[in-house]
């Protein structure tokens, strides 16, 4: 199969020849979400080179628990960015100096943007708009920990300390914080 | 389930899906969802939002030099998967010095990991000792007895079997042990010395039964070890091995 061919093929498509050891498809899966990969792993990472570790890493389980992949639990990107996540708070957690800095919304528009070369990433681009407005819409109290723990990579008793606020009080923050997410992205995708 | 092991975990499911729970409170609260149906509907109605987040990130280009890597280490381990069976031997990666990174991070001091073996040995485990048995499933094969937690897998048992002294394309047989809930995994990893790197993941079937394959050379091994981990790995365990085989 040529590799106009496997172009054609839905990322769920192309896991099926992922599943049996097919590297091609499994490079083509790089190609459509290695920026989407590295982009959240340096979010969440204090530099360019634990960054470029954790995205490889991920990749790297990816393509070893590959079998593991099911559509009906979700898209490939979603499945590659979650493990992204999950590389990303080891590293954090391991100690990677866990830059403060990082869990607010430092201007990481100021690094180089990857410019649009295909209709997908162009929509991808005017999603990741819809989805920080939405964010910033939220109350400040309740997008700063949720900020804090996914991209921070803090646990909610660090993020108590750090506000000072009791653990409770940041569950609920969280969760308050997600249902208004869920809310505003479900009546938007209506 | 009682009402009040619910009340305990329901406040969790925004902070799991955030990725804000320490990893042991994790595990628990991933336990108890397989047998809570408020807390899965609750869990599947905020993910929406939650799988949301990474795509607010703006995106950057990969770095140039990344794809050649990660592309070089996936071709040298799906060659091998061509062959049968004997053989899966993997390449050491072209990029040794991502590996020895990735091994330093993976032993921080805080972590403490002594000696698996040196620490099931101590009673922790009710395990058979290791025993070395040569001449298993062909006259060069050998195969060793792995110790079990029993206190964690009262019912596992596990045997790594090596097929010839090059001690390539080894198999970790497992049996009697838990599934995993979908969140989580079984992790092979290797320790060499005081440096500890990952190695496959795998599930169990329904019987308990399974099998991981032990790609590396493993004539500079000296531990073979299973831990639990959330789904797709981690790079450093987590756990205390639930399973160990000195080499």
């Amino acid at each position: 199969m040529s590799e106009r061919d496997l172009d054609r093929f839905a990322d769920e498509e192309l896991m099926l020849l992922v599943q049996n050891g097919d590297a091609r498809a499994f490079e083509l899966v790089y190609d459509r979400h290695g920026g989407a990969a590295f982009s959240l792993a340096y979010r969440m990472v204090p530099n360019r080179g634990v960054a470029e570790d954790v995205t490889q890493e991920a990749f790297l389980s990816m393509w070893r628990s590959r079998e593991r992949y099911k559509r009906e639990r979700g898209s490939v990107r979603t499945w590659l960015l979650g493990i992204v996540h999950h590389r990303a708070i080891d590293a954090l957690r391991r100690n990677l100096v866990h830059d403060r800095r990082r869990a607010d919304a430092e201007g990481i528009e100021e690094r180089h943007e990857a410019p649009d070369r295909t209709d997908a990433e162009v929509v991808r681009r005017d999603e990741a708009r819809n989805v920080r407005a939405i964010i910033e819409d939220l109350p400040a109290e309740q997008s700063r920990v949720i900020e804090l723990a996914y991209f921070g990579g803090f646990t909610h008793t660090q993020i108590a300390d750090m506000l000072e606020t009791p653990i409770g009080t940041v569950k609920g923050r969280m969760r308050l914080g997600l249902d208004k997410m869920r809310r505003r992205l479900t009546e938007e995708a209506a | 389930m009682t009402p009040s092991a619910h009340d305990r975990f329901e406040d969790d499911v925004a902070v799991y899906l955030l990725g804000g729970l320490p990893e042991l409170e994790a595990q628990a609260f991933e336990r108890h969802v397989m047998g809570c149906a408020i807390c899965r509907d609750e869990l599947e109605r905020l993910r929406v939002a939650a799988d949301a987040l990474p795509r607010s990130v703006p995106a950057l280009a990969a770095p140039p030099g990344l794809k050649g890597e990660l592309m070089s280490r996936v071709e040298a381990e799906a060659e091998p998967e061509a062959k049968p069976a004997r053989g899966r031997a993997r390449e050491r990666s072209p990029r040794a010095g991502l590996r020895q990174r990735l091994g330093q991070l993976a032993l921080r001091p805080a972590t403490a990991w002594v000696s698996a073996a040196s620490l099931l040995a101590v009673g922790v485990v009710a395990g058979g000792a290791i025993a070395l048995t040569v001449g298993g499933e062909d006259d060069r094969s050998r195969t060793l007895t792995a110790r079990v937690d029993k206190s964690r897998l009262p019912d596992g048992s596990a045997r790594l079997v090596i097929p010839d002294e090059q001690g390539e394309g080894a198999v970790l047989r497992v049996h009697g042990l838990p599934q995993t809930g979908k969140n989580q995994v079984y992790q092979v990893w290797l320790r060499r010395g005081d440096e500890v790197v990952p190695e496959s993941l795998f599930e169990v079937g329904s019987d308990g039964g399974g099998a991981a394959a032990v790609a590396d050379d493993l004539r500079d091994v000296d531990e073979v070890m299973v831990t639990r981990q959330r789904d797709g790995g981690a790079r450093a365990p987590t756990e205390q091995p639930v399973i160990s085989v000195g080499i």
